[in-house]
């Protein structure tokens, strides 16, 4: 069993590298906080509050000019690193006061994901099973829940043998799962050092000693001294959300491609369903509003003065495969959360 | 979601506990779209309302739980007894929750023979009503939201205006701004005077250069509904000189200039209006908006804004 601790617990993935595409704005989410991410021409990340200081309005709609960020309101510019305003439209023959300046977070690239702190400094994120090979990341998947409750349900997860790999259409079979691997605890199902399931948490809500959870499942390789490891980070959205990220230490091989990606996405579907599911019975008796008020960890400063004070919705983020994605009493009508207005049982029935 | 009126509601939610907000005449819904001896629903300060008309034109408004009826049921109004005070004006169905005022306030424009007055839609929005009403009395975003058609770049400059209270409303006067299609009737571009007014908090209007005729001046109004603290239905009110234009061209001009509007709306946050002075950063093309959040906050208003006291506390 290996458990890698995450000494740098107040990094946090909020995006695959490749969902920040060159002249896009793309639409964070970390701990009740929303960010607006983009990709300047010359490569620089710049992670940024999602508020034009003017009136509001999220920069996530606003356009990636290369150079600049151009709020779609009122064409105020934000520079590239100092997210410094730089004019002002309305009023275009006076230089804005230099201390218009956007909240910034650090950003950083590493096993295919952006990584932001919004706390207090701390080390790079560092796990030595991805540092060694060729990080892949998986789809995000967005869970209804509470990221203590996916820690802690993710750390039960259990790998499915596969009879046989040589056949693919079983590793997306139910017909082909193995009762005896579910029930079998971690400890004993463990065949590799490397097979971990890590993730990391807000700092100082849990020792450092719990931090990964630590799990046996990993794909039946062809060739026997073959391994295949996975780690899943959970991206605190909001006190009652989370996006799991999974990254595979090596890319799966051309051939197996399709399998373990189904694999991984199915399973995790899985867990997502009993998760929600215990998420909604805990939290049947709080009233929804309450749900996506902000959290920030103890330890972390607030993100700006203005976010102190006010409660940020983060109810509409284009996660790759979140969006849409509501709260389940809006999905259960067959609507989306894209509107506070779903949230707020006053007229949850328009 | 459909449009409130026909729409159901679960719960009322949170009520209004604000004083100068109940006691005022709220919007509820165009006269014209109220369907005779059939019941329409709607929010109003987070409490459910029924309306309704007879066949004389004779309107009533009640509190759901005084006499609970389904949107769209048919229903003999003299049943309907305990009512809520109502007000038709300006071709609209006004309510009160709290004591109502003697009147509401005048448009003079309104009894001009060769006006037309429409309501060119009522739109729900997604954010709170004094949020619909900066946005409304704000020309800056003209080249950028509104872009071809109220304002287009380089022309991008807001020049110098003036702000008053005047008799207990907002005016701002001597608004200027260049505007490629200032209305449905407009022939090529032109350098638009506009006068807002804010007669009450939730209440916006703008008096606008007619492109046909420069002596008079077309009224644009925003009847803004107040539905919850952070949901509102505009209802957008014309009084215009225009004999060119049939009505769904007015329309539908006014329903594209708020289609642009409704997204950014939606995007800012906090819906509520801070009234920390030092909340947003202003410039001073915001002038009527700082006048507007001091006013509200010297009216003593807590309903749909931040006040000042709770910025910065968790």
């Amino acid at each position: 069993v290996t458990v890698e601790a995450t000494a740098s617990s107040a990094w946090y993935p909020i995006a695959r590298a490749d969902d920040v595409v060159p002249r896009h704005v793309y639409h964070g989410q970390l701990l009740g906080a929303e960010l607006a991410v983009w990709r300047a021409d010359d490569g620089f990340l710049n992670v940024w509050e999602n508020r034009c200081l003017h009136r509001g309005v999220r920069l996530s709609i606003g356009l990636n000019e290369g150079q600049e960020l151009r709020c779609i309101y009122h064409g105020w510019r934000y520079a590239n690193r100092t997210a410094g305003c730089v004019y002002i439209p309305a009023h275009p023959a006076d230089a804005p006061a230099q201390t218009i300046c956007n909240r910034t977070f650090p950003a950083l690239e590493r096993y295919g994901l952006v990584w932001t702190n919004i706390g207090p400094d701390a080390g790079y994120p560092s796990f030595a099973s991805l540092d060694s090979g060729d990080p892949f990341p998986l789809r995000a998947l967005p869970f209804n829940a509470p990221m203590d409750l996916v820690v802690a349900r993710l750390a039960d997860y259990r790998f499915r043998a596969i009879a046989d790999t040589t056949t693919k259409a079983n590793a997306d079979s139910p017909a082909a799962m193995d009762p005896e691997a579910n029930a079998r605890p971690a400890a004993d199902a463990v065949q590799g050092a490397d097979a971990g399931l890590a993730a990391m948490h807000a700092p100082g809500s849990r020792s450092p000693d719990d931090v990964v959870a630590q799990g046996d499942r990993h794909l039946e390789p062809r060739a026997a001294e073959a391994e295949s490891t996975v780690l899943f980070f959970v991206q605190p959205v909001d006190a009652a959300r989370s996006v799991v990220r999974g990254v595979l230490a090596q890319p799966p091989t051309e051939a197996d491609r399709m399998t373990v990606l189904r694999y991984h996405a199915t399973e995790l579907a899985r867990v997502r369903e009993a998760v929600e599911l215990e998420a909604t019975a805990l939290q049947s008796h709080v009233h929804p509003r309450e749900l996506s008020t902000r959290v920030v960890p103890a330890s972390a400063s607030p993100v700006g003065r203005e976010a102190a004070g006010y409660p940020v919705r983060a109810g509409d983020a284009d996660l790759d495969d979140a969006g849409g994605r509501g709260s389940p009493e809006a999905r259960s009508q067959g609507t989306t959360s894209q509107d506070a207005a779903v949230r707020d049982p006053a007229v949850r029935a328009l | 979601m459909g449009l409130a009126g026909s729409g159901r509601f679960d719960d009322a939610g949170v009520r209004c506990a604000d004083p100068v907000v109940l006691d005022q005449w709220h919007p509820i819904s165009a006269l014209a779209e109220i369907a005779v001896d059939t019941v329409h629903k709607t929010l109003l300060l987070g409490e459910v309302v029924l309306y309704s008309i007879d066949g004389d034109g004779r309107p009533a408004i009640w509190r759901a739980a005084e006499h609970p009826f389904e949107a769209g049921e048919s229903v003999r109004l003299e049943t309907v007894t305990v009512r809520l005070p109502v007000l038709t004006q300006f071709g609209y169905l006004w309510c009160c929750l709290g004591s109502p005022p003697q009147k509401l306030f005048e448009i003079a424009e309104f009894d001009e023979p060769d006006r037309r007055s429409l309501n060119a839609a009522s739109i729900m929005v997604a954010t709170s009503a004094p949020r619909a009403i900066e946005n409304f009395l704000d020309m800056g975003h003209f080249p950028y939201v509104h872009t071809g058609l109220l304002g287009i770049e380089p022309r991008t400059e807001v020049v110098e205006y003036q702000v008053e209270l005047r008799d207990g409303e907002l005016w701002a006067t001597e608004c200027e701004f260049y505007q490629p299609v200032a209305a449905a009737s407009a022939v090529g571009g032109q350098m638009s005077q506009y006068t807002y007014r804010v007669p009450q908090p939730y209440v916006v209007m703008l008096y606008k250069s007619v492109p046909t005729d420069p002596s008079r001046r077309d009224v644009i109004a925003l009847f803004v509904q107040p539905m919850t603290q952070e949901l509102s239905r505009a209802h957008n009110f014309l009084c215009m000189v225009d004999d060119t234009c049939t009505d769904n061209v007015l329309k539908r001009f006014q329903q594209v200039i708020f289609s642009q509007d409704k997204p950014i709306l939606e995007n800012q946050l906090p819906k509520r209006l801070p009234l920390d002075p030092l909340a947003e950063t202003s410039i001073r093309a915001d002038k009527s908006a700082i006048m507007y959040r001091r006013w509200l906050l010297e009216l003593g208003i807590t309903y749909a804004v931040i006040p000042v006291a709770e910025v910065g506390e968790p």
